[in-house]
């Protein structure tokens, strides 16, 4: 063996037992715990499956959701339509995974401007504290004294107006007509509806944890060891925090989807044609009697979505938050 | 305890007030012209715009509009619907509000009286087949929202098994129309009602004093009763706003789909014609439900439970 070739040979070695260090870290950790656990690994199958259809679904499938085929109008289930077609001919399948999309698309969009806005303004409250810090608190109890989702209602309807208004500006103003389209109004409104009434929780969550960390043992010897402040949150203060915020954004991801459709149920979130579970509800409640599958389909669909996203929820939680079992 | 509840309703104050705040802001700014709307298809008339404005005492500051709304409101007065000029937001709430208490309590009645019960079986049975099953039921279900519930009862109940047939309209308390509703709103309560029991009762199973009244030879049925059960279900308490605002949400996405005319069917009915000052009205009393019902169950707390102590 030439000396080269067990350079070469070390090196592998040291690049494999680094990879096995690396996967021994606190994600390689929780990833294994999490898939450890029967319910959330079923929660994370159907997931990703809901993922994948909402994003590459439409381009499989044969049909486009928007289509209306005169000649199919109100067929049952074949092989062709595998869920049949409703009242203006359009293939149910393909209605379903384009709702899929919404659901994915504001399910995506809200939680990140819930997160985001939560992060801000717990931090916010825990690094200032003071008069700003009650402020802000008594700000989310009293959001949080609303029936969330009658808020989330009375948002919706306020903020229809003005973000109509404001984005046929946009459109005039800049020439992009997307932002005219009213199916993207629709979605604009339903995220601002839904991230309104959804960041007390996050903040007041931060808030808790960045107040209990930095009280923490080591977090107080990183500071008095002289390490900088920006590394001390980078390092130390956000690793430790995400976890909590991660499980919450999880579970809270359902119960998005499921106001989404909600208001579209009530006929103010995402309106015809665009396609949401809850409109398609809606929209096919007339003929329960006669072809129950056009409502059943979206609604077992909804449900499965929000049940995936709870098992994935618990099981996060106890993967990254270990402690938190009892 | 008489401090705590002045204290506690010394913030209910202030809450009340920035939550009608809040309220009023959003439907002030948000909609469109209120005058344009009352002035019909004079709209484009600028006198009658103008006289109307004033009128209305809409042409003055904001501050001073909320606060004459706020005078109003504490006193039962929400304002006139936009689209009817002969109905009082206030009365309309008040027609409505009955006829959702009537299905909150039916659905209240079912969430006690069938979640308690399967809670204690399911931890009297623990770890058999019937706490599995019980326990699996509550976790799939109660992930179904009201609006899917309600279409597979349908099919279930009617279609296949025939069990009822008017499922329509709205004949009060003592009918068979209110069954199907009743049914539906109570399911995801009733489910989280029944895991609570569950694990209270477990919980008080494993205590002192349940070990003693079995070993003094109390018989199983006083044993559970007296000791278990009253102890298991007082967690129970802490969850009844969730619940509140849980038949709230219902009674809106529900009374659309069965023709009830109470509080949600009204919300629907006015997001529909965007009349905002009854979705005002209504989003403030709903609030105030909410806020009211937490309050009663913190006070009710401390009579039931004397571990409980307020400073």
């Amino acid at each position: 063996m030439t000396e080269k070739q067990d350079v070469e040979r070390t090196l592998e070695l040291n690049r494999s037992q680094s990879w096995e260090i690396e996967a021994r870290s606190l994600w390689g950790d929780a990833f294994r715990r999490l898939v450890r656990s029967k319910t959330s690994l079923l929660g994370l199958g159907i997931f990703m499956l809901f993922v994948f259809a909402a994003i590459f679904g439409l381009a499989l499938s044969p049909y486009d959701y928007l289509r209306q085929d005169l000649y199919a109008l109100e067929q049952g289930p074949s092989w062709a339509h595998p869920f049949g077609t409703d009242e203006l001919g359009r293939d149910f399948l393909t209605r379903i995974i384009a709702g899929a999309r919404t659901a994915l698309f504001v399910g995506v969009f809200v939680t990140i401007l819930q997160v985001g806005s939560g992060v801000l303004i717990g931090a916010t409250a825990a690094y200032l504290g003071g008069w700003i810090d009650t402020l802000l608190m008594w700000t989310v109890d009293t959001i949080l004294s609303f029936p969330h989702f009658l808020l989330a209602v009375f948002i919706n309807a306020t903020l229809e107006n003005p973000i109509e208004d404001a984005m046929i500006a946009v459109a005039e103003r800049t020439g992009w007509q997307w932002a005219n389209n009213t199916v993207y109004i629709d979605y604009v409104v339903v995220f601002g509806a839904l991230a309104m009434v959804g960041w007390g929780p996050i903040a007041r969550l931060v808030r808790g944890q960045i107040l209990s960390l930095r009280a923490q043992d080591f977090i107080l010897s990183a500071e008095a060891v002289g390490v900088r402040t920006p590394r001390i949150v980078l390092r130390h203060l956000l690793p430790n925090a995400l976890g909590p915020v991660i499980v919450a954004a999880t579970a809270g991801f359902g119960s998005i989807v499921l106001a989404e459709s909600s208001l579209s149920f009530l006929g103010i979130g995402i309106q015809p044609p665009g396609a949401s579970w809850g409109a398609m509800i809606t929209e096919n409640m007339g003929v329960w009697r006669e072809r129950p599958h056009l409502v059943a389909v979206p609604g077992i669909t909804l449900s499965l979505i929000v049940f995936a996203a709870n098992f994935l929820g618990d099981g996060l939680n106890d993967a990254l938050n270990p402690r938190s079992r009892q | 305890m008489t401090q705590y509840l002045i204290r506690r309703l010394l913030v209910f104050i202030p809450t009340f007030m920035a939550i009608t705040l809040i309220t009023y802001t959003l439907g002030f700014y948000g909609p469109g012209d209120p005058v344009r709307i009352r002035l019909g298809e004079n709209w484009h008339d600028e006198e009658a715009y103008i006289a109307l404005k004033h009128e209305l005492g809409l042409d003055r500051p904001f501050a001073e509009q909320f606060f004459d709304y706020l005078l109003a409101v504490v006193q039962g007065d929400f304002g006139i619907s936009i689209y009817r000029s002969d109905l009082p937001v206030g009365k309309a709430m008040a027609q409505t509000l009955p006829v959702s208490a009537t299905l909150a309590l039916a659905s209240c009645l079912i969430i006690i009286f069938v979640g308690v019960p399967l809670g204690l079986i399911a931890a009297l049975n623990h770890n058999t087949w019937i706490d599995y099953l019980l326990v699996s039921v509550t976790v799939l279900g109660s992930s179904i929202p009201v609006f899917v519930l309600a279409p597979i009862f349908m099919i279930v109940l009617v279609l296949k098994l025939n069990l009822i047939n008017t499922i329509y309209g709205w004949e009060g308390f003592f009918s068979q129309k209110i069954i199907m509703p009743a049914l539906i709103l109570a399911f995801g309560p009733l489910l989280g009602v029944m895991r609570l029991t569950r694990q209270g009762v477990l919980e008080v199973l494993n205590q002192d004093y349940v070990r003693t009244a079995r070993a003094k030879g109390l018989p199983r049925r006083t044993v559970v009763g007296r000791h278990v059960l009253r102890n298991a279900i007082t967690p129970l308490l802490t969850n009844m706003g969730l619940v509140v605002a849980f038949l709230i949400t219902g009674s809106i996405l529900l009374e659309g789909i069965f023709g009830i005319p109470g509080f949600g069917g009204l919300i629907v009915k006015s997001l529909r014609q965007r009349d905002y000052p009854i979705l005002m009205g209504t989003t403030i009393v709903g609030a105030a439900i909410i806020m009211l019902a937490n309050l009663i169950v913190d006070t009710a707390y401390a009579y039931i439970d004397p571990r409980v102590k307020y400073d």
